[in-house]
Parts: structure tokens; sequence; C-alpha cells
């Protein structure tokens, strides 16, 4: 959830990057983090295995800037992607305020991508949260492989919210950007709504 | 009943913080939710050196808390580590904002039962404060929607140095 301090005049959001084993997670994560100027993020926090693996989460805090006199910092997450990891992914996606599902294009990765989708959806609403509720954003990662998918064909296998989305190739950092900034937006648009929302109790209270 | 507004909030949070720090004899203390959002700290030079081990503690916090879930406890009681040089301290408890963390460092300048005793009068001293009200009207919604746009636009141009 939206944490927004008046006094500090801050708000931090958390941001899940979700998605099957081996989709290129922490190769977002790393693109940003080497992108990202220094007083813009933090340390690069990898839980991974000795395979690279990850094991419980990455994260990388960044810093966007004002907004309204408000310091926005976004923490990016991701989860473990290996089927048997789930109970780690609910820890994970316990306050998030929005979902980069990241996918893998090739064509042998579809059932993974659809598997892993439902348990997404099967997590939030282990926690009430209903999909439709929370800012999603799909990247359809690898493109730049052979025998991947067309984006018409991974968009009806997985998108059917109409969610926004994209072509990447995280390893070369195509598409990252165009994603987070998705996100972000989606995430940042909700908590407008929900200011507005309290802004009116506290007037009408 | 009395609420506090944000900015209540806050101070409320830091100055029994700060005394924990000072009567406990610790070096660092960040006051944390269950989501790894920071509330409060005292110590921490730099920011993101903060957020890590935020984010860190919560993973512990909820990875020992699902532990003991699978073994029939609600949950376990506080996480102690100790090192060579430095040991680091997590209790949690319950309070009006839910369930929140404090992690704390400390050296031989202190120990676990100084932190343990002061910990506990720290958890008092927040479960006393009043219920806080979360509806306070210091920034416009419709200001902070228009800015959205063109100060997404501005930041990403930054960070890719587009």
């Amino acid at each position: 959830m939206s944490l927004v301090n008046y006094a500090t005049r801050e708000i931090t959001c958390k941001i899940v990057y979700y998605g099957p084993g081996r989709s290129g997670k922490t190769t977002n994560l790393q693109y940003i983090h080497s992108r990202v100027p220094w007083d813009r993020k933090g340390e690069m926090v990898s839980l991974a295995t000795e395979a690279d693996r990850t094991l419980f989460f990455d994260f990388l805090p960044l810093e966007l800037g004002r907004i309204s006199g408000f310091t926005t910092r976004f923490q990016l997450y991701t989860v473990p992607g290996q089927v048997y990891y789930n109970a780690t992914r609910k820890l994970v996606l316990q306050g998030a305020d929005g979902v980069v599902f990241v996918a893998d294009s090739q064509r042998s990765q579809l059932e993974s991508d659809i598997e892993s989708f439902r348990n997404l959806q099967e997590n939030l609403l282990e926690r009430s949260i209903d999909i439709r509720d929370i800012p999603v954003v799909m990247q359809y990662n690898k493109r730049d492989l052979p025998n991947v998918l067309g984006m018409e064909r991974l968009e009806e296998e997985l998108n059917f919210r109409d969610v926004p989305s994209f072509a990447a190739s995280a390893l070369l950092g195509e598409g990252v950007f165009d994603t987070l900034r998705a996100a972000s937006e989606g995430v940042l648009r909700k908590l407008a709504r929900k200011l507005e929302t309290s802004a009116d109790v506290a007037a009408g209270g | 009943m009395d609420r506090l507004s944000l900015q209540e909030i806050q101070r409320a949070f830091v100055e029994p913080l700060e005394d924990f720090v000072r009567e406990a004899g610790v070096r660092m203390a960040v006051l944390i939710n269950r989501g790894g959002q920071v509330l409060a700290q005292s110590g921490f030079e730099r920011l993101y050196d903060l957020v890590g081990v935020a984010s860190l503690a919560a993973g512990i916090n909820a990875s020992s808390r699902a532990l003991a879930r699978q073994l029939g406890e609600d949950q376990f009681e506080h996480l102690h580590h100790a090192g060579e040089a430095r040991q680091l301290f997590l209790g949690h408890f319950e309070s009006a904002a839910g369930q929140l963390m404090l992690i704390t460092v400390f050296d031989e300048n202190s120990s676990i039962g100084l932190v343990r005793l002061f910990f506990e009068a720290f958890v008092q001293r927040i479960q006393r404060l009043p219920s806080m009200d979360t509806a306070r009207r210091s920034v416009s919604p419709k200001d902070f929607e228009s800015e959205l746009e063109t100060s997404l636009d501005r930041f990403f141009k930054d960070l890719v140095g587009g």
C-alpha cells in the first residue's frame, strides 16, 4: 500500500515484477539499476541461489522526483519465478501497489506464462485483492530471440483485461523503461484517486 | 477519541524512537511497517542504506511469520542475530497503525537484555498513541494528477539520459 507521509512530503510505492522462472524479471531491475544515476537509486539487493535464480526477492529503491511537492520513491521487487517458491511469492506480493507481469515470449514458454499469470491472480485473491483493482502492466520479454510468439497471440492468451503492454528485450534494455513508466503512472493515478476519496471524507467529516 | 494527524504521527514516532536509542545505547534504530516502509529512523546516514535494511528486515519478518504459521504458531518471538562486533534485534508489535517492527543495531555498548527492556517501554509508548487519521487534506488530488504526466516525462528523460 502506498505510504504518503505528509510531514516529510514523501510518497513511497511498491511495484512487484512477477512472471515465470527465467522470464527476465531480475534482468529488468539490473538494467534499470545500470542506467539510473547514482543519486537516484540505492543498492540493488539480490537474494539469489548459486545458480543466480532468485530465491526470495531482488530489491531496488528508486527516486523519481517531485510531484505536487512530494518526493516520489518507488521500491521495485521481483519474485522468484519457479513454481515451488509460491510461499515466498506471496510474501513479496504483500503491500504491492502495482504489478509488472514479465512474460517470456518464446513459443515453448507460453504454458509457463499462463500458469504464472493464473498464480498471480490466485495469490492476489488470497489477499482479497481482485486483479482488476491493482494496476498491472504486461511486458512481453525476449523479443530478440528466435521462435517467439507474435504479439497478437500473446495479447490474446495473457492480456484479456487489455492492460498496457510492451514488447521488450530486457537484456538489451528495450522496453524496460517504457514498462516501468507505465507501471509508475498506473500506481500514481490510483494513488491520486485515493487521495481524492480521502480528501472528500475529510471535507465531509 | 482524539485522532492524530499524519504530521503528529510522525512526531509521535520520532520522539520515543530517539529516547529508545539513547536509553538502550544502540547505534541505529528504524521503525517500519509490514511492507518495509520506513516510519521513523535514528542513526542511519544514507537514505538508501536505510531502505535496503528495511526491505530485508520486512522480508525476514514475513518469512518468519509464514514459517511460524506452518508450525501452528501465530508468530515467533522477536529475532536476534549476533555477529562478532554488531548485533541485530528485530521486534514486532501491534499498534493502531497495524503491525510495526523495530529494527535496531547495537554493539558492545549495549546488550540484548537492555535492548529488550527498552523495546518493551518503546512499544508501550507507541501503543498509547491515539488512532491515526490518515484522511488529511494537504495535497490537491487534481493538481497531483494533472502534474503526473509532465512529471513522469521529465523523470524518465532524466533517468535514461534521453
